[in-house]
């Protein structure tokens, strides 16, 4: 069970997606590049709502899109689902119709329909809302409906195009935990196209990075913290993924002797905690006015990451902190050398993780 | 908040004052001159339930023909790029600035028995379609359906498809996504052109004396009954002219928020 191919869409002036893809069933694959990179073409070109102008598109031995051949898959013949960044909910239909679009599209009756909107409204938390009307809903509760919504249709691989772009800080981390849920409900491939690091080091299995309609990584999330091949992957990939456990404001990630404050928590149980390496501040002397988080710690090591320095901080916190080349003068930064961190609670993305984390 | 100063001189409020008194006083005419104490023994005289069943029979019979062709060519104008668009749009629009006479002299000419359409219908069916009833469905639905096209179309246009390409990938057809996305996506204005077209019809004249005759019972609707009545029994034109007129002051009511919003 794969989708994929070399597929390659020529977007008038000078943008042009060339890549090939491989997206096996059962894996999910984040999508993760800057702005213009060609994210949402390929969430078109897979759904079926953008045609190639080259290559070929299969669905393990269907061809979807082969304009050499002249053979083209309509998206509603596809099935792949999508969701979309601006949830495009049907203002006409309330939240429950809205989910049973899909299977009463297939021709599923009324009352089996109705059962699978309410199973999946449940599943994103929203049981109760079966007879609200999208113009009523928060973007946060839009989005879970948008999810359910997709899912009903029961889709042979799931695309989730900037699922988290639209919402505030303090709402994306209970809904990262959402989405996780989500994906694992479709068998097939499934896809998570993002420009927020978080999101592909949280929910993905592999990342692919894109950059100027080209795939310039293939990667885990792993190897591209470790070994990221370009500007824009060594700065996301810098991004510092914890995993311990959470109880209301208090984190206090495995293997650290240092319990973090984070702003947007809420709840008690396992999680997983994203820092960027810019957010950390390095001081000789330790901050006055402190932010919540503040601790003393000694350098590991320093490295060169195009125009900034990447400093690996040690014991009680191992995380990479992003620092100007004059900072790295001006404080002396060395292996050994000692400072104070500092780090504001509203800096950390928070996803709880159940009991998979 | 303190308004500016007001910068209409003051012959232009004289000559808007003018205006409105010039749309007025026909109105008021008709209500000082409508006999009111007889006026309902003249609306349920015969000569007026008869046209006033026939003319509603026909208007939204007519209505109803402007929804079946006229919403497909209005989404078709829209969305689909075919050479000839702008002369179809052209064609379909005419009716509206066409003078009725016209329109009812043209259909003639192709429904009547020397006609394109009608010689063929006649020698097929033995049937002729001017001076029947379906004539003046026909002239009615030839000049109110333009209004529903238009309508339709600015509607259409104004969808951006996100709604409807999101029902494609959730595995609606093309058939399914224009029932139960496009169509309830412009319901208000496919209401409204609704509306305004069988106003129109109600109120069709010129085309339907030429082309449909003015037989009793037949094809004599209401604004034709007041035509003939007027020269030779006031009341009842007056009458059947009010009806008429309460008629659009009610679909006016019924318009004023899709015509200028909630103001």
């Amino acid at each position: 069970m794969t989708l994929g191919g070399h597929l390659v869409v020529a977007h008038g002036a000078g943008f042009r997606l060339d890549l090939d893809v491989e997206l096996r069933a059962g894996e999910t694959v984040a999508v993760l590049g800057p702005n213009g990179a060609g994210k949402s073409t390929l969430a078109g070109v897979l759904s079926g709502l953008t045609a190639l102008d080259d290559g070929v598109l299969r669905h393990d031995d269907v061809v979807l899109d082969d304009p050499a051949a002249g053979r083209f898959v309509p998206p509603h013949e596809r099935r792949i689902g999508v969701m979309f960044q601006d949830h495009r909910l049907f203002d006409h239909l309330d939240v429950a119709d809205n989910v049973a679009f899909g299977p009463r599209a297939a021709g599923v009756d009324r009352r089996t329909a109705a059962a699978t909107a309410e199973r999946l409204l449940d599943m994103v938390g929203l049981g109760g809302f079966s007879a609200r009307r999208p113009a009523e809903l928060s973007g946060g509760q839009a989005q879970r409906v948008a999810l359910a919504r997709a899912l009903a249709a029961a889709p042979r691989a799931l695309v989730l195009d900037e699922p988290l772009a639209a919402l505030d800080v303090a709402t994306r981390g209970v809904m990262r935990s959402v989405l996780a849920d989500g994906l694992a409900e479709v068998p097939g491939p499934r896809v998570v196209i993002t420009h927020d690091p978080v999101d592909a080091f949280v929910l993905a299995d592999r990342v692919l990075v894109l950059e100027g309609g080209r795939l310039v990584q293939d990667a885990t999330p792993t190897e591209l913290r470790t070994a990221p091949r370009s500007t824009y992957a060594a700065e996301v990939a810098g991004t510092n993924l914890l995993t311990g456990h959470l109880d209301g404001s208090r984190f206090e990630p495995v293997g650290a002797d240092l319990a973090l404050v984070v702003a947007h928590g809420g709840g008690a149980g396992p999680a997983t905690v994203t820092i960027p390496p810019a957010a950390v501040s390095l001081f000789r002397a330790e901050p006055e006015g402190s932010p919540r988080n503040t601790w003393r710690t000694s350098v590991a090591r320093v490295e060169e990451t195009g125009a900034r320095r990447r400093v690996t901080l040690d014991a009680p916190l191992p995380i990479s902190v992003d620092v100007t080349p004059a900072s790295v003068d001006e404080l002396a930064l060395g292996p050994g050398v000692e400072v104070w961190a500092s780090l504001k609670a509203t800096e950390i993305s928070v996803t709880p993780t159940g009991d998979a984390g | 908040m303190t308004r500016p100063p007001t910068t209409v001189p003051r012959w232009v409020v004289a000559l808007a004052a003018l205006g409105a008194v010039f749309f007025a006083v026909p109105i008021l005419g008709l209500l000082i001159d409508a006999p009111w104490r007889d006026l309902v023994s003249i609306l349920t005289g015969s000569a007026v339930l008869e046209a006033l069943g026939l003319s509603l029979v026909t208007s939204v019979a007519a209505a109803v023909v402007a929804a079946v062709i006229g919403v497909p060519l209005g989404v078709v104008l829209a969305r689909v790029e075919f050479p000839g668009r702008r002369l179809v749009r052209a064609l379909v629009t005419l009716p509206m600035v066409l003078p009725p006479v016209v329109g009812g002299v043209a259909l003639l000419l192709a429904f009547g028995r020397r006609g394109v359409v009608g010689s063929i219908l006649e020698s097929v069916t033995g049937w002729t379609v001017p001076f029947t009833t379906v004539a003046v469905v026909l002239a009615a639905a030839f000049v109110a359906t333009p209004f529903l096209v238009l309508t339709v179309e600015g509607a259409v246009r104004n969808l951006d498809g996100r709604h409807e390409a999101a029902a494609a990938t959730l595995g609606a057809d093309p058939g399914t996504v224009f029932r139960r996305v496009t169509l309830p996506m412009i319901l208000p204005s496919l209401r409204a052109g609704l509306v305004l077209a069988w106003a129109r019809a109600l109120g069709e004249f010129g085309a339907t004396v030429t082309f449909a005759g003015n037989l009793p019972g037949r094809t004599r609707t209401l604004p034709l009954a007041v035509f003939v009545e007027l020269d030779t029994d006031r009341a009842t034109a007056i009458t059947m002219s009010l009806l008429l007129m309460a008629v659009s002051l009610v679909v006016l009511v019924s318009m004023r928020e899709h015509w200028w919003g909630r103001r």
